[in-house]
């Protein structure tokens, strides 16, 4: 990994995250390790229910009732998960935000913008509510919102998705965070909406020095706007490289498995799916989690979990990274 | 494109409804809003002195001098309605505030903290579903005395969990709306999002249900007093009116049994019909 540890914003260290179901303890996330320095964009890329957004909420320590952990999340150093009450909020205030692929169920439907960006001012920096509007205001300009006087009167459902996005940053970035968790931003925006959101999301970000964990299924979107992409499945970070040698340089078979299922532009060739699907954290076996679906998986594979190893600047849990490498081809299903 | 009026687009929708009046809810209201302030004002509006009468002139039918006649003792019973609507209004008010406010209080906090307290608060308002209000009011009596005190406190627990239930199930689901998460993240601390986000937008449904709860409230508070554990003579107050009625109702005056029982039904049914209404508005709107 590149940079130094004691200077990170986020370290996550051997996590292990167990939510109560009824009748039951259910394994979400396996052993996951990231780190995120300042001013460094970790992409986080899974399948639904690998456990991307349970980092993240993990992150910002809110977990359902039950929820046992081991491990450590240390945000500039303090254990998140060992955190009272009054740090807690401290830390959720002023040192990290969060913004959601959702905007619109996110804030509050009987109040109005004003209401919802200025709560966090006026509570947190005791700031008066005109003080506050011009705070607000001039956060709205930041994000491409010119008319934002107007807007605070307005009320959430008289805004368009791409419009709540950006109140949803504005929101975030009004506690001055030093790490910002994009949960799938754009993925409930149209095309042009999401490259301008995304446009907006990288400079506030280079100004800010923000560090930023951002979670998607979109690789490409991932690779093109962070520094380093970790990939998980059930659970677990299978792999973590520079964004820069994703394409042509993965080496776990489960990465190179989502490259090839995406559709690719202009050529019409069918895109090839994974074959099976994909397995809860819960479901995991012994050995790799990717054991079940892996073309290329010998016994030792389901015998033995393989840890994150270094290999060509990049961290991949393969037994076989090295043999593999550069010569995964996933075999085209037969379709019917 | 046509000229739109731009005002009515920016104007929230559920105040654009609330102005489509409902004529039967506007009756309503008011008509409780005239016995209101007819009962903040009994003292100085009553024809005649609602404890004075002339023994002489009892049991009277209607008259242009007594429009609802005389009681047993020669008092105007239009008079003591009015000043009765004091007791009777005042009893169930209270009783719906206290109510309300445990029940919001008891049933937010509990979905909030959740787990074993919410489990723990669930099995109390269970065991306090076993006990009937008018049995518990009379029990209050039997350790603190008649009077309106008692049967205030009892019924005010014994509402408790019909309003706390019916609270804590539109708690539950507007606590795992994902707003909840966001303010979360912003730093909100958990009392402020109970007071400032849960309670508001569970108000809808609090209304409704305190409302249909003022008017069961009446009609026990009205039974304790019929039943000579609530209100004494010779204070005025409806209940104890249809059982001071019942000696002249069988000589053949039935006016102010029958007066005090129609005020208790005209207040029961407006409010029931009005709570009916509110809690079909509050569905409409969800």
């Amino acid at each position: 990994m590149s940079v130094v540890s004691h200077s990170d914003v986020l370290r996550i260290r051997h996590l292990n995250l167990r939510i109560t179901v009824p009748h039951a303890q259910r394994t979400v996330l396996h052993d996951v390790s990231l780190t995120i320095g300042p001013g460094e964009a970790l992409g986080l890329v899974g399948e639904s229910g690998s456990g991307k957004s349970m980092t993240a909420k993990a992150t910002m320590r809110l977990l359902p009732h039950g929820a046992t952990t081991t491990g450590e999340i240390c945000f500039e150093g303090a254990d998140v998960l060992a955190m009272d009450t009054h740090e807690l909020l401290k830390y959720r205030r002023t040192g990290v935000a969060m913004i959601y692929q959702d905007p619109r169920v996110h804030i509050n439907p009987v109040r109005t913008i004003g209401d919802f960006l200025t709560e966090g001012l006026v509570l947190n920096d005791h700031l008066e509510r005109g003080a506050a509007e011009d705070r607000v205001v001039a956060l709205l300009d930041d994000v491409g919102i010119a008319d934002g006087r107007r807007r605070l009167r307005q009320y959430p459902h008289q805004l368009s998705g791409g419009l709540l996005q950006r109140v949803m940053i504005a929101a975030a970035l009004s506690g001055e965070p030093r790490l910002l968790l994009a949960d799938e931003p754009t993925t409930a925006l149209d095309v042009t909406t999401q490259e301008e959101v995304m446009a907006i999301l990288d400079e506030l970000r280079r100004d800010r020095s923000l560090a930023m964990l951002f979670i998607t299924h979109d690789l490409d979107l991932a690779s093109s706007v962070t520094d380093r992409v970790a990939v998980m499945y059930a659970g677990v970070i299978v792999e973590i490289g520079p964004s820069s040698t994703l394409h042509g340089g993965a080496l776990h078979p489960y990465t190179v498995g989502l490259l090839a299922s995406r559709p690719e532009f202009g050529a019409r060739v069918r895109a090839r799916p994974i074959p099976g699907r994909p397995i809860q954290a819960s479901e995991a076996p012994a050995g790799c989690v990717f054991a079940g679906r892996c073309p290329y998986v010998v016994e030792r594979c389901l015998a033995e979990r393989p840890a994150l190893r270094d290999l060509n600047e990049r961290s991949v849990a393969c037994h076989r990274a090295e043999e593999l490498r550069g010569r995964i081809i996933f075999p085209r299903e037969e379709t019917s | 494109m046509s000229v739109l009026d731009v005002r009515s687009v920016e104007r929230p929708r559920w105040r654009d409804r609330a102005r489509h009046s409902d004529r039967l809810i506007v009756a309503l209201a008011s008509l409780l809003g005239l016995l209101v302030l007819v009962a903040v004002l009994a003292p100085w509006i009553v024809p005649y002195p609602p404890n004075g009468g002339n023994i002489l002139a009892a049991n009277l039918g209607p008259s242009s001098a007594h429009w609802l006649g005389t009681d047993q003792l020669g008092r105007d019973i239009l008079s003591r309605l009015m000043v009765g609507a004091r007791l009777s209004l005042l009893g169930p008010t209270i009783i719906v505030l206290c109510a309300t406010a445990a029940a919001v209080v008891l049933a937010v906090s509990s979905v909030w903290v959740g787990g074993w307290f919410d489990q723990g608060v669930a099995r109390v308002l269970d065991l306090m579903f076993a006990f009937p209000g008018l049995l518990l009011a009379i029990l209050a009596v039997a350790m603190i005395g008649p009077g309106l005190l008692a049967p205030v406190v009892a019924l005010t627990v014994a509402y408790t969990p019909y309003i706390a239930r019916v609270v804590r199930t539109v708690a539950l689901r507007e606590r795992h709306l994902a707003y909840v998460e966001s303010c979360q993240v912003i730093g909100i601390s958990g009392w402020r999002i109970c007071g400032r986000h849960l309670v508001p937008n569970v108000s809808p449904i609090v209304l409704a249900q305190a409302t249909i709860a003022f008017g069961s409230a009446l009609v026990d508070l009205a039974a304790i007093s019929y039943l000579g554990l609530g209100v004494q003579a010779p204070q005025a107050e409806w209940g104890l009116m249809v059982s001071d009625g019942q000696s002249a109702l069988l000589n053949g005056s039935p006016w102010e049994s029958l007066s005090a029982c129609v005020m208790i039904i005209v207040v029961v049914l407006s409010v029931n019909v009005l709570g009916e209404r509110i809690a079909q508005r509050t569905e409409a709107a969800a």
